[in-house]
C-alpha cells in the first residue's frame, strides 16, 4: 500500500495527531507501530471501496480509541510503568488544566472575581495569571522530556517500505 | 536467538493472572504458534475468533504493553532477513511465562466449558 494514496495520506495524519491523545510514554514506545498497524489495515489505498466500509473502519478505530486512553491514562499517572517517567505523565496531564483555568481566567469573571479587581485590568492580570500557567505547563512537559530523553510528538513514520 | 527480557519478568506467577481477557489469550494463541509482529497478531486474532474480535491498535499495544510488563511476551531483537524486514516494525516472541499462563487459561476455560455441558439445563438443551 501506498503512501502517496491521498486519502491514506490523510487518514495516517489524523490518527498521528488522535495518537497525540494518549499518555506520552506509551506514545513514544508504540506510537510508531500503532500508526503502522493502523495504515497497514486502512482501506484508503485499496480500490473499489464502498463508503461503508471506510465509515466501518473509522468507527472501529474510534471506539478502540475511546476504549483504550482512559486505562492508559490510568496506568501512567497511577501505575507508570518501567519506560515511563512518573512526572512526565503529570506535567503532561496539566496542561490541558492549565489551558482550561487560563481559558476561564481571561474569558470568565473567575480572573476579576479572583483579584477583586474589574475592567480592563482585571482583564490584564487574567492573561498574565493564564499564560502564566499555560507556560508553565508547557515547560514542565519539556523538561520532563529533555531528562527523559525523548522528544515530544515525536511519532514519524521511517522511509516507506513494503508489508509483510 | 537473542531477546529482549521484560523487566517485570519472574514477578508474579502467571497463573495469578487469570482469567485472561479475550484479547490478551488471543493475543498469546497467536504467539504459541509463532512470533508475529503487531498487524499480523490482529488479523490472526480476528480470524482465529471467527471474527468475533476485532482488535484497534490502542486495544492490542495497550494489551500488548501489559503482556511485556508482566512478563508473559518477549520482544524479539532478531530481526528477519534484510530482504523481509521493515525497520518500522517490532516482532514479539512467546516466553515461557507466557505459555504457562495460556496453559493455565485454556485449562480453565476447559473446566469450565467442562461445568456447563454438565449442567442440566444445558443437557436438555441439547436433546430437544
Amino acid at each position: 500500500m501506498s503512501t502517496r494514496h491521498p486519502g491514506l495520506k490523510g487518514s495516517t495524519r489524523i490518527y498521528r495527531v488522535l495518537l497525540g491523545l494518549y499518555p506520552p510514554g506509551f506514545r513514544l514506545r508504540f506510537g510508531p507501530e500503532m500508526l503502522q498497524v493502523f495504515r497497514d489495515s486502512c482501506p484508503c489505498g485499496a480500490r473499489d471501496v464502498r463508503f461503508t466500509t471506510h465509515l466501518a473502519f473509522w468507527h472501529l478505530t474510534l471506539s478502540d480509541l475511546v476504549c483504550s486512553l482512559p486505562g492508559e491514562w490510568r496506568q501512567a499517572l497511577i501505575r507508570p510503568r518501567k519506560f515511563e517517567l512518573p512526572i512526565r505523565q503529570w506535567a503532561d496531564s496539566l496542561v490541558i488544566p492549565f489551558t482550561v483555568l487560563g481559558y476561564l481566567l481571561v474569558e470568565g469573571n473567575l480572573g476579576a472575581a479572583l483579584v477583586r479587581t474589574s475592567g480592563v485590568l482585571a482583564w490584564v492580570q487574567g492573561c498574565v495569571v493564564a499564560l502564566t500557567l499555560a507556560v508553565l505547563g508547557i515547560l514542565i512537559s519539556m523538561i520532563t522530556a529533555r531528562y527523559s530523553r525523548t522528544e515530544i510528538w515525536s511519532i514519524k513514520l521511517q522511509s516507506s517500505g513494503t508489508r509483510n | 536467538m537473542r531477546r529482549r527480557e521484560s523487566p517485570g519478568a519472574g514477578q508474579v506467577s502467571p497463573v495469578n493472572l487469570l482469567p485472561l481477557t479475550p484479547a490478551v489469550f488471543y493475543i498469546l494463541l497467536v504467539l504459541a504458534e509463532g512470533d508475529r509482529h503487531g498487524y499480523a497478531i490482529m488479523q490472526e486474532a480476528t480470524k482465529r475468533s471467527g471474527g468475533a474480535l476485532r482488535l484497534g491498535p490502542g486495544t492490542l499495544y495497550a494489551a500488548i504493553s501489559r503482556l511485556l510488563e508482566d512478563g508473559l511476551i518477549v520482544e524479539r531483537e532478531e530481526r528477519p532477513a534484510p530482504e523481509l524486514d521493515d525497520s518500522r516494525r517490532r516482532y514479539y516472541h512467546l516466553s515461557d511465562r507466557g505459555s504457562q499462563a495460556l496453559a493455565a487459561e485454556a485449562k480453565r476455560l476447559g473446566e469450565l466449558a467442562r461445568q456447563a455441558r454438565s449442567t442440566k439445563a444445558l443437557r436438555e438443551l441439547k436433546h430437544a
